[in-house]
Protein backbone atom coordinates (compact mmCIF):
# COMPACT_ATOMS: atom_id res chain seq x y z
CA UNK A 1 0.00 0.00 0.00
CA UNK A 2 1.46 3.25 -1.14
CA UNK A 3 1.32 6.31 1.09
CA UNK A 4 -1.55 8.13 -0.68
CA UNK A 5 -3.71 4.98 -0.18
CA UNK A 6 -2.81 4.71 3.54
CA UNK A 7 -3.17 8.08 4.42
CA UNK A 8 -6.65 8.36 2.41
CA UNK A 9 -8.20 4.94 4.03
CA UNK A 10 -6.73 6.26 7.18
CA UNK A 11 -8.82 9.67 6.76
CA UNK A 12 -11.62 7.73 5.79
CA UNK A 13 -12.15 5.76 9.26
CA UNK A 14 -10.90 2.17 8.54
CA UNK A 15 -9.30 0.54 11.68
CA UNK A 16 -7.22 -2.03 9.11
CA UNK A 17 -5.28 1.05 7.86
CA UNK A 18 -4.63 2.74 11.03
CA UNK A 19 -3.18 -1.11 12.36
CA UNK A 20 -1.09 -0.99 9.04
CA UNK A 21 0.33 2.35 9.15
CA UNK A 22 1.53 1.44 13.33
CA UNK A 23 2.72 -1.25 12.05
CA UNK A 24 4.93 0.02 9.56
CA UNK A 25 5.88 2.75 11.39
CA UNK A 26 6.28 1.79 14.78
CA UNK A 27 10.12 0.81 14.67
CA UNK A 28 11.25 4.06 13.12
CA UNK A 29 9.49 5.90 15.95
CA UNK A 30 10.23 3.52 19.11
CA UNK A 31 13.70 3.39 17.62
CA UNK A 32 14.24 7.01 17.68
CA UNK A 33 12.14 7.55 20.96
CA UNK A 34 13.99 4.87 22.48
CA UNK A 35 17.63 5.93 21.80
CA UNK A 36 16.84 9.95 22.32
CA UNK A 37 14.65 9.78 25.81
CA UNK A 38 17.76 7.11 27.35
CA UNK A 39 15.76 4.18 27.48
CA UNK A 40 13.05 5.61 30.50
CA UNK A 41 9.82 3.65 30.80
CA UNK A 42 8.21 6.69 29.56
CA UNK A 43 9.61 5.68 26.00
CA UNK A 44 6.29 3.19 25.26
CA UNK A 45 3.61 6.38 26.38
CA UNK A 46 6.02 8.60 24.43
CA UNK A 47 5.44 6.45 21.59
CA UNK A 48 1.45 6.35 21.79
CA UNK A 49 2.10 10.32 21.88
CA UNK A 50 3.35 10.23 19.30
CA UNK A 51 0.86 8.16 16.92
CA UNK A 52 -1.68 10.04 18.52
CA UNK A 53 -0.52 13.09 17.39
CA UNK A 54 0.38 11.45 13.44
CA UNK A 55 -3.47 10.50 13.68
CA UNK A 56 -4.54 14.01 14.88
CA UNK A 57 -2.91 15.44 12.07
CA UNK A 58 -2.36 13.37 9.36
CA UNK A 59 -5.05 15.24 7.23
CA UNK A 60 -2.29 18.73 7.11
CA UNK A 61 0.06 16.09 5.93
CA UNK A 62 0.27 17.45 2.32
CA UNK A 63 2.53 14.65 0.87
CA UNK A 64 5.52 17.24 0.31
CA UNK A 65 7.84 14.92 2.00
CA UNK A 66 7.82 10.81 2.36
CA UNK A 67 5.05 9.68 5.19
CA UNK A 68 8.12 7.94 6.87
CA UNK A 69 9.94 11.52 7.22
CA UNK A 70 6.44 13.36 8.46
CA UNK A 71 6.22 10.85 11.32
CA UNK A 72 10.07 10.98 11.97
CA UNK A 73 9.68 14.49 12.45
CA UNK A 74 6.68 14.24 14.51
CA UNK A 75 8.79 11.67 16.61
CA UNK A 76 12.00 13.91 16.96
CA UNK A 77 10.12 17.37 18.25
CA UNK A 78 7.94 15.41 20.65
CA UNK A 79 11.10 13.74 21.90
CA UNK A 80 12.80 17.31 22.20
CA UNK A 81 9.77 18.79 23.83
CA UNK A 82 9.99 15.54 26.02
CA UNK A 83 13.57 16.38 27.08
CA UNK A 84 13.10 20.10 27.47
CA UNK A 85 10.35 19.62 29.67
CA UNK A 86 12.41 17.17 31.86
CA UNK A 87 15.10 19.78 31.90
CA UNK A 88 17.85 17.63 30.17
CA UNK A 89 19.80 20.24 27.48
CA UNK A 90 19.99 18.32 24.29
CA UNK A 91 21.65 21.06 21.83
CA UNK A 92 25.24 20.05 22.02
CA UNK A 93 27.08 22.13 19.44
CA UNK A 94 29.21 19.84 17.30
CA UNK A 95 32.55 21.60 18.15
CA UNK A 96 31.69 21.29 22.23
CA UNK A 97 31.51 17.90 22.45
CA UNK A 98 34.87 16.11 22.47
CA UNK A 99 34.62 12.22 22.62
CA UNK A 100 36.19 11.02 25.56
CA UNK A 101 35.28 8.18 27.33
CA UNK A 102 34.46 8.58 30.60
CA UNK A 103 33.93 5.74 33.81
CA UNK A 104 35.71 2.55 34.67
CA UNK A 105 36.95 0.04 31.70
CA UNK A 106 34.01 -2.34 31.30
CA UNK A 107 36.49 -5.17 31.11
CA UNK A 108 39.67 -5.60 33.16
CA UNK A 109 41.23 -7.60 29.70
CA UNK A 110 40.59 -8.18 25.79
CA UNK A 111 40.18 -11.46 26.72
CA UNK A 112 36.60 -10.67 28.32
CA UNK A 113 35.49 -9.12 25.37
CA UNK A 114 36.61 -11.63 22.54
CA UNK A 115 33.57 -12.48 21.36
CA UNK A 116 31.76 -10.20 19.27
CA UNK A 117 28.32 -9.95 21.54
CA UNK A 118 29.94 -8.83 24.19
CA UNK A 119 32.18 -6.05 21.84
CA UNK A 120 28.67 -5.15 20.61
CA UNK A 121 27.40 -4.55 24.27
CA UNK A 122 30.41 -2.00 24.75
CA UNK A 123 29.34 -0.07 21.99
CA UNK A 124 25.67 0.05 22.96
CA UNK A 125 27.12 1.34 26.13
CA UNK A 126 29.20 3.78 24.27
CA UNK A 127 26.66 5.16 22.20
CA UNK A 128 24.18 5.22 25.15
CA UNK A 129 26.60 8.04 26.07
CA UNK A 130 26.84 9.98 23.74
CA UNK A 131 25.11 13.20 23.70
CA UNK A 132 21.09 13.01 22.30
CA UNK A 133 22.25 14.28 19.34
CA UNK A 134 24.52 12.40 17.72
CA UNK A 135 22.92 9.07 19.02
CA UNK A 136 19.74 10.61 17.22
CA UNK A 137 21.39 11.10 13.85
CA UNK A 138 23.69 7.68 14.28
CA UNK A 139 19.96 5.69 15.10
CA UNK A 140 18.75 7.33 11.73
CA UNK A 141 21.11 6.72 9.56
CA UNK A 142 22.83 3.25 10.47
CA UNK A 143 19.54 1.47 12.21
CA UNK A 144 16.67 3.02 10.38
CA UNK A 145 18.89 3.23 7.00
CA UNK A 146 18.09 6.64 6.17
CA UNK A 147 19.68 9.14 3.68
CA UNK A 148 21.52 12.58 4.86
CA UNK A 149 18.59 14.46 2.93
CA UNK A 150 15.71 12.10 5.26
CA UNK A 151 17.59 13.26 8.35
CA UNK A 152 17.89 16.81 7.36
CA UNK A 153 13.65 16.52 7.12
CA UNK A 154 13.31 14.64 10.28
CA UNK A 155 15.86 16.84 12.64
CA UNK A 156 16.19 20.39 10.74
CA UNK A 157 19.81 20.15 10.89
CA UNK A 158 21.76 20.95 8.18
CA UNK A 159 23.38 18.49 6.11
CA UNK A 160 26.90 19.54 7.22
CA UNK A 161 26.03 19.22 11.11
CA UNK A 162 24.43 15.45 9.99
CA UNK A 163 27.66 15.12 8.31
CA UNK A 164 30.05 16.19 11.64
CA UNK A 165 27.94 14.39 14.26
CA UNK A 166 28.38 11.32 11.92
CA UNK A 167 31.40 11.09 11.75
CA UNK A 168 32.56 12.66 15.37
CA UNK A 169 29.95 10.06 16.90
CA UNK A 170 31.35 7.14 15.31
CA UNK A 171 34.84 8.74 16.18
CA UNK A 172 34.11 8.88 19.82
CA UNK A 173 32.70 5.46 19.82
CA UNK A 174 35.56 4.14 18.82
CA UNK A 175 37.70 6.25 21.68
CA UNK A 176 35.42 4.85 23.94
CA UNK A 177 35.77 0.98 22.95
CA UNK A 178 39.79 2.08 23.16
CA UNK A 179 38.92 2.89 26.56
CA UNK A 180 36.67 0.49 28.24
CA UNK A 181 38.42 -2.20 26.85
CA UNK A 182 42.26 -1.97 27.66
CA UNK A 183 44.86 -3.55 25.43
CA UNK A 184 41.81 -4.62 22.68
CA UNK A 185 43.61 -3.34 19.98
CA UNK A 186 46.78 -6.65 19.96
CA UNK A 187 43.59 -9.05 20.38
CA UNK A 188 41.14 -7.52 17.89
CA UNK A 189 42.98 -9.90 15.33
CA UNK A 190 41.82 -12.82 17.06
CA UNK A 191 38.66 -11.98 17.22
CA UNK A 192 36.28 -14.24 14.91
CA UNK B 1 51.72 -1.21 9.83
CA UNK B 2 49.23 -3.92 8.06
CA UNK B 3 48.68 -5.71 11.38
CA UNK B 4 47.33 -1.98 12.37
CA UNK B 5 45.20 -1.78 9.49
CA UNK B 6 43.64 -5.05 10.01
CA UNK B 7 42.68 -4.33 13.80
CA UNK B 8 41.57 -0.85 12.92
CA UNK B 9 38.64 -2.45 10.03
CA UNK B 10 38.02 -4.91 12.38
CA UNK B 11 36.95 -2.43 14.93
CA UNK B 12 35.13 -0.22 12.12
CA UNK B 13 33.36 -3.66 10.51
CA UNK B 14 32.22 -4.24 14.48
CA UNK B 15 30.97 -0.69 15.35
CA UNK B 16 28.81 -0.49 12.15
CA UNK B 17 27.68 -4.38 12.68
CA UNK B 18 26.89 -3.15 16.14
CA UNK B 19 25.22 0.31 14.88
CA UNK B 20 22.86 -1.43 12.66
CA UNK B 21 21.54 -3.85 15.34
CA UNK B 22 18.10 -3.13 16.93
CA UNK B 23 18.21 -2.55 20.55
CA UNK B 24 17.31 -5.68 22.80
CA UNK B 25 14.55 -3.64 24.47
CA UNK B 26 11.44 -4.03 22.26
CA UNK B 27 7.94 -2.44 22.38
CA UNK B 28 5.19 -4.37 24.60
CA UNK B 29 3.15 -6.97 22.82
CA UNK B 30 -0.13 -4.88 23.27
CA UNK B 31 1.12 -1.59 21.85
CA UNK B 32 -0.72 -1.52 18.87
CA UNK B 33 -3.80 -2.82 20.13
CA UNK B 34 -3.72 -0.06 23.22
CA UNK B 35 -2.92 2.52 20.65
CA UNK B 36 -5.86 1.39 18.30
CA UNK B 37 -8.49 1.70 21.54
CA UNK B 38 -6.90 5.24 22.48
CA UNK B 39 -7.41 6.14 18.40
CA UNK B 40 -10.86 4.83 18.35
CA UNK B 41 -11.48 7.02 21.39
CA UNK B 42 -9.75 9.75 20.44
CA UNK B 43 -11.56 9.93 16.95
CA UNK B 44 -14.88 9.05 18.42
CA UNK B 45 -14.96 12.18 20.75
CA UNK B 46 -13.87 14.29 17.97
CA UNK B 47 -16.85 13.43 15.86
CA UNK B 48 -19.00 13.85 18.38
CA UNK B 49 -18.30 17.23 19.29
CA UNK B 50 -18.19 18.17 15.77
CA UNK B 51 -21.51 17.09 15.41
CA UNK B 52 -22.73 18.28 18.56
CA UNK B 53 -21.00 22.01 17.82
CA UNK B 54 -22.95 21.51 14.60
CA UNK B 55 -26.14 21.32 15.84
CA UNK B 56 -25.77 23.80 18.50
CA UNK B 57 -24.84 26.43 15.79
CA UNK B 58 -27.75 25.28 13.52
CA UNK B 59 -29.96 25.55 17.13
CA UNK B 60 -28.02 29.18 17.86
CA UNK B 61 -28.54 30.55 14.27
CA UNK B 62 -32.33 29.36 14.54
CA UNK B 63 -33.13 31.58 18.03
CA UNK B 64 -30.22 34.29 16.84
CA UNK B 65 -32.88 35.33 13.54
CA UNK B 66 -35.83 34.46 15.23
CA UNK B 67 -35.23 37.05 18.27
CA UNK B 68 -34.02 39.46 15.47
CA UNK B 69 -36.75 39.43 13.51
CA UNK B 70 -39.00 39.68 17.32
CA UNK B 71 -37.20 42.67 17.77
CA UNK B 72 -37.18 44.39 14.81
CA UNK B 73 -41.21 43.45 14.55
CA UNK B 74 -41.91 45.35 17.44
CA UNK B 75 -39.80 48.28 17.13
CA UNK B 76 -42.71 50.94 16.71
CA UNK B 77 -43.66 50.13 20.35
CA UNK B 78 -42.90 49.56 23.69
CA UNK B 79 -40.78 45.99 23.26
CA UNK B 80 -42.79 43.66 25.22
CA UNK B 81 -40.56 40.98 24.28
CA UNK B 82 -37.04 42.74 25.12
CA UNK B 83 -38.56 43.70 28.10
CA UNK B 84 -39.42 40.36 29.26
CA UNK B 85 -35.74 39.26 28.08
CA UNK B 86 -34.15 41.55 30.05
CA UNK B 87 -36.47 41.29 33.05
CA UNK B 88 -35.74 37.57 33.28
CA UNK B 89 -32.03 37.22 32.01
CA UNK B 90 -30.86 34.91 34.99
CA UNK B 91 -33.68 32.42 34.06
CA UNK B 92 -33.31 31.99 30.94
CA UNK B 93 -29.92 31.41 30.98
CA UNK B 94 -30.01 29.03 33.61
CA UNK B 95 -32.39 27.21 31.51
CA UNK B 96 -30.41 27.42 28.60
CA UNK B 97 -27.71 26.19 30.19
CA UNK B 98 -29.78 22.80 31.21
CA UNK B 99 -31.11 22.42 28.17
CA UNK B 100 -27.24 22.52 26.57
CA UNK B 101 -26.24 20.18 29.18
CA UNK B 102 -28.69 17.55 28.88
CA UNK B 103 -27.94 18.17 25.30
CA UNK B 104 -24.70 17.56 25.39
CA UNK B 105 -25.31 14.55 27.78
CA UNK B 106 -27.30 12.85 24.86
CA UNK B 107 -25.47 13.61 22.04
CA UNK B 108 -22.01 13.37 23.05
CA UNK B 109 -21.80 11.61 26.88
CA UNK B 110 -24.14 8.87 26.21
CA UNK B 111 -23.01 7.99 22.41
CA UNK B 112 -19.03 8.02 23.47
CA UNK B 113 -19.84 5.72 26.28
CA UNK B 114 -22.12 3.38 24.34
CA UNK B 115 -20.02 3.43 21.09
CA UNK B 116 -16.47 2.77 23.22
CA UNK B 117 -18.66 -0.64 25.06
CA UNK B 118 -18.37 1.17 28.24
CA UNK B 119 -22.26 1.01 29.09
CA UNK B 120 -24.05 -1.85 27.65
Amino acid sequence: MDDATLIAQVQAGNEHANRFLIEKYKNLVWHLVLRMVDQTEDAEDLCQEIFLRVFRDIGKFRGEAKLSTWIGAIAYNMSVTYLRKKGKNIMVPVDDYLPVASGKPAVESADEALDKSSMKKIVHRVIDSLPVQYRTVITLFYLEELSYKEIEEITGMPDGTIKSYLNRGRQAIREGILHLVPDMRPELSAMK
Amino acid sequence: MNAENEHFNELEALITEALKEKPERELSLTFTDTLLRRVEKHLTWRELIREFAMKIGIVAGALIILVLCLIFSMRESTNPFLMMVLDNWKLITGVGFLILFTFFSDQVLLKFYTKLKIFP
